[in-house]
This record gives structure tokens, C-alpha cells and sequence, in this order.
């Protein structure tokens, strides 16, 4: 678990101090971090945590479990950065890639955790339509937890964060039409799986 | 899909949005152009698009919450210089995590534990911080700008020694005692400056 408890006050992340851009690249950030910059560590955790975080979380089901792989993944490259070379495949892939390793590491066979509170979802005004969303947004989750872990992967890789399905091809070494399949399959799944509330969810009558 | 851009048809359309949905943004740049324009000519496409924006709406349901703050520190804290990380491995019994930032408080502190020694000598050649072994020690560095520091560790009688070499305007540790079992016994908070 995360060792969390911790209230130091870090800096705004900023640019590189030899770049004085704000569009540093990854890899130039990488070699910055491994001459021991921190500032450029802030900026790849900002820039990249996020999505690790949001794309573990969504794979396992559950938040905390997400944070843990989320969390093991920047560990790992900051040990990486001292080796990184900067003809690969690129920071995001490898990030994506360390974390869909740790997921399937992660994989229980339990279901998800079911979402309680309507912290993201909630609708100050009307109760009801808050509860609909959470009952809309677990039965999703439970959808999305059932496929094979490759749909869910690419379900949330091109769905969630917005990868182009050659980088999710990249990321999964198999071709875009391999890609293509996988998530026309995961949508084809999600489709029947959400067919019982389908008055609800994809408003079918 | 093949590099090689063909006319768009419908049966492609299909599998594009079978594949990613309605929403074009997802769909392939070089296809993106000619599948919006078949559309617009025809109803059955119009019709699957209808259809894809129902299960679009459906998976944009599900919430997909920010890390948290404690993550997101917990990250940054994680930060180790290659050089104390080396230190440590070599080592092996003072954990030894260095981080530098600006900070604005120069005011120190020292918490009463008494089981705790440190010895630190000032200059612009070496610190050191004198822990027992057993011990955690986080040392930072209060630094306006980068500098990167080296770091050495010895071991005598049961304290070990905690040599930085750069420039320091005041270093900080936290140390965390450690029982037989490796839990947390007792902490304690020192700021110490040199200047």
C-alpha cells in the first residue's frame, strides 16, 4: 500500500533547467531526472501519473489497488531513468506497459469494488439521478471487469486515455487490425453484458 | 486497416465504429476525413452512429477519479538520487532517501529523541549525520537550485554515518526507529542548519 501520511509541500513542477521550455520532451526529463533533478520528476509524475493512475484503477476495479500499481510503475522508472534510452518506444508506452504488467500481477479473480459514493458522479440536486448514475456507472465497472484482460486493456486504453489504436498496437505488439478486433470484441461484450438494463444504460426499449 | 488509404466504404465504417465508437476523435487520422464525409451521404451510417453513441454514453458513465493527493506525494516522494540509492544497496543498514527543493522556512526545530544522535559538520565540503543503525534517515537538502549531491555511508560501533558532499544550506531528516520486526517504533523531526 501507498505509505502515504505525507504533507511536504512540493514545488510546482517546472521546466527543465536547461531547456527553459515548457514542452520538455520525456526523454529529455529522463536524463534530467537521472543528474538527479527533481523538478523534472515532478513534471513526468504530473504529466503521466494521472493516466497510469486512472488506467489501473479502471483495469482492476478498484482505486486504492490502481494507486498501488500506479505507484510501483513511477518506482520502477525512476530506477529505469538512469538506463533510459531515448530511441524506444517512447515514456507513455513503457509506463503503460510496466502498469498493465503489475495489473495482470494484481488480478484477483473477486469482483471489483462496487462504487458507494457519488463523489465523482453525484447530482447535487436531484438524489435520485445520483443513484441511477451509480447503479449505471457498477454495472459498467462490472461490464468492463468480465472481459478478457486484452478487450479491457484496449477498451481502456482507446476509450479512457485516449491512445490511437496504433499506440495501443504498439503497446500490445499485435497489428492496428488486431487491435481493431480486440475492441470491437470488448464493445460487442460490453453491448450484451449491459443488454439486461439496456433501458437505462443505452436507451433500448 | 492497411497503411494504404482506400475508399471509404460501409462496411469499413462499420468496423470502425464497432471498433472505436462514435465518436470520430478516436477514430484513425487517416481515415477520419472520408468516414465523416460517407456519413453525411448516408442514413444507415447515420443509424450505426446513433446506435455506437448509446454504448459511448454508457462507458462515459463510469467515473474516472484523479489519483490521489496522497499518491501523487507519495510519488514525488519516492524520489531517490541514483547515487543514495547505491549508497544504501552498499550498505544496506541505513535506508537513505535525499531530496532537494526550495523550502521557505529556515527556522529549526529538534524533537526530543534522545536515543538519537547527529553530529553535523558545516562547510562546503562534507555534512554528515550520525544516526544508530537500525535506523531510517531522510535527509533533504535546502537548496535554491540543483545540485546534485554524493553520499557515502560507514558503519562504526553501531552508528552509522551519513557522509553528503555538496552544498548545503541546512539539512532535514526524519528518522523513523525501527524495532526488531522493522516497524516504526518512534520518530523523530530535526531541521539542522549550517549557515
Amino acid at each position: 500500500m501507498l505509505d502515504g501520511g505525507s504533507n511536504k509541500n512540493w514545488p510546482t513542477p517546472r521546466p527543465g533547467p536547461m531547456t527553459g521550455e515548457v514542452d520538455v520532451s520525456d526523454d529529455a526529463l529522463l536524463a534530467q531526472i537521472a543528474a538527479g533533478d527533481i523538478g523534472a520528476w515532478g513534471t513526468i509524475v504530473d504529466r503521466h501519473l494521472p493516466a497510469v493512475s486512472r488506467y489501473a484503477a479502471s483495469v482492476l476495479g478498484d482505486n486504492a489497488q490502481g494507486e498501488d500499481v500506479a505507484q510501483e510503475t513511477f518506482i520502477r522508472l525512476m530506477k529505469k531513468a538512469q538506463t533510459w534510452e531515448a530511441n524506444g518506444a517512447g515514456l507513455k508506452s513503457w509506463l503503460f506497459r510496466v502498469a498493465r504488467n503489475l495489473c495482470i500481477d494484481h488480478k484477483r479473480k473477486k469482483r471489483p469494488e462496487p462504487i458507494e459514493n457519488a463523489e465523482f458522479i453525484g447530482d447535487p440536486v436531484d438524489g435520485d439521478a445520483t443513484n441511477r448514475r451509480i447503479d449505471i456507472a457498477n454495472t459498467v465497472k462490472l461490464a468492463l471487469a468480465e472481459l478478457p484482460e486484452r478487450q479491457q486493456t484496449a477498451i481502456v486504453l482507446v476509450h479512457y486515455e485516449g491512445f490511437s489504436g496504433s499506440e495501443a498496437a504498439n503497446l500490445l505488439d499485435i497489428s492496428v487490425e488486431a487491435v481493431e478486433s480486440l475492441l470491437a470484441r470488448a464493445r460487442r461484450s460490453l453491448r450484451m453484458a449491459l443488454k439486461p438494463d439496456a433501458a437505462e444504460l443505452l436507451g433500448e426499449r | 486497416m492497411s497503411d494504404k488509404i482506400e475508399p471509404m466504404t460501409l462496411d469499413r465504417l462499420c468496423e470502425l465504429i464497432d471498433a472505436y465508437g462514435a465518436a470520430w476523435e478516436r477514430w484513425p487520422d487517416q481515415e477520419r476525413d472520408l468516414a465523416l464525409v460517407f456519413i453525411t451521404t448516408s442514413a444507415e451510417a447515420q443509424g450505426l452512429i446513433e446506435e455506437a453513441q448509446l454504448l459511448d454514453a454508457a462507458l462515459d458513465s463510469l467515473p474516472t477519479p484523479e489519483p490521489s493527493a496522497v499518491l501523487r506525494s507519495s510519488v514525488l516522494d519516492a524520489y531517490t538520487p541514483s547515487k543514495l540509492i547505491a549508497a544504501n544497496e552498499n550498505h544496506g543498514l541505513v535506508t537513505t532517501i535525499a531530496q532537494w527543493r526550495p523550502r521557505s522556512n529556515s527556522s529549526w526545530h529538534k524533537a526530543a529523541a534522545a536515543t538519537v544522535m547527529f553530529g553535523v559538520l558545516c562547510g562546503v565540503g562534507v555534512s554528515q549525520v550520525f544516526a544508530p543503525a537500525s535506523t531510517i534517515v531522510i535527509v533533504q537538502q535546502n537548496l535554491p537550485d540543483f545540485n546534485p549531491p554524493t553520499a557515502d555511508q560507514l558503519l562504526q560501533n553501531d552508528v552509522a554515518a551519513l557522509s553528503l558532499g555538496g552544498e548545503f544550506l541546512a539539512i532535514t531528516t526524519d528518522t523513523a526507529l525501527q524495532n526488531e520486526n522493522g516497524n516504526d517504533e518512534a520518530e523523530d523531526d530535526s531541521e539542522v542548519p549550517l549557515t
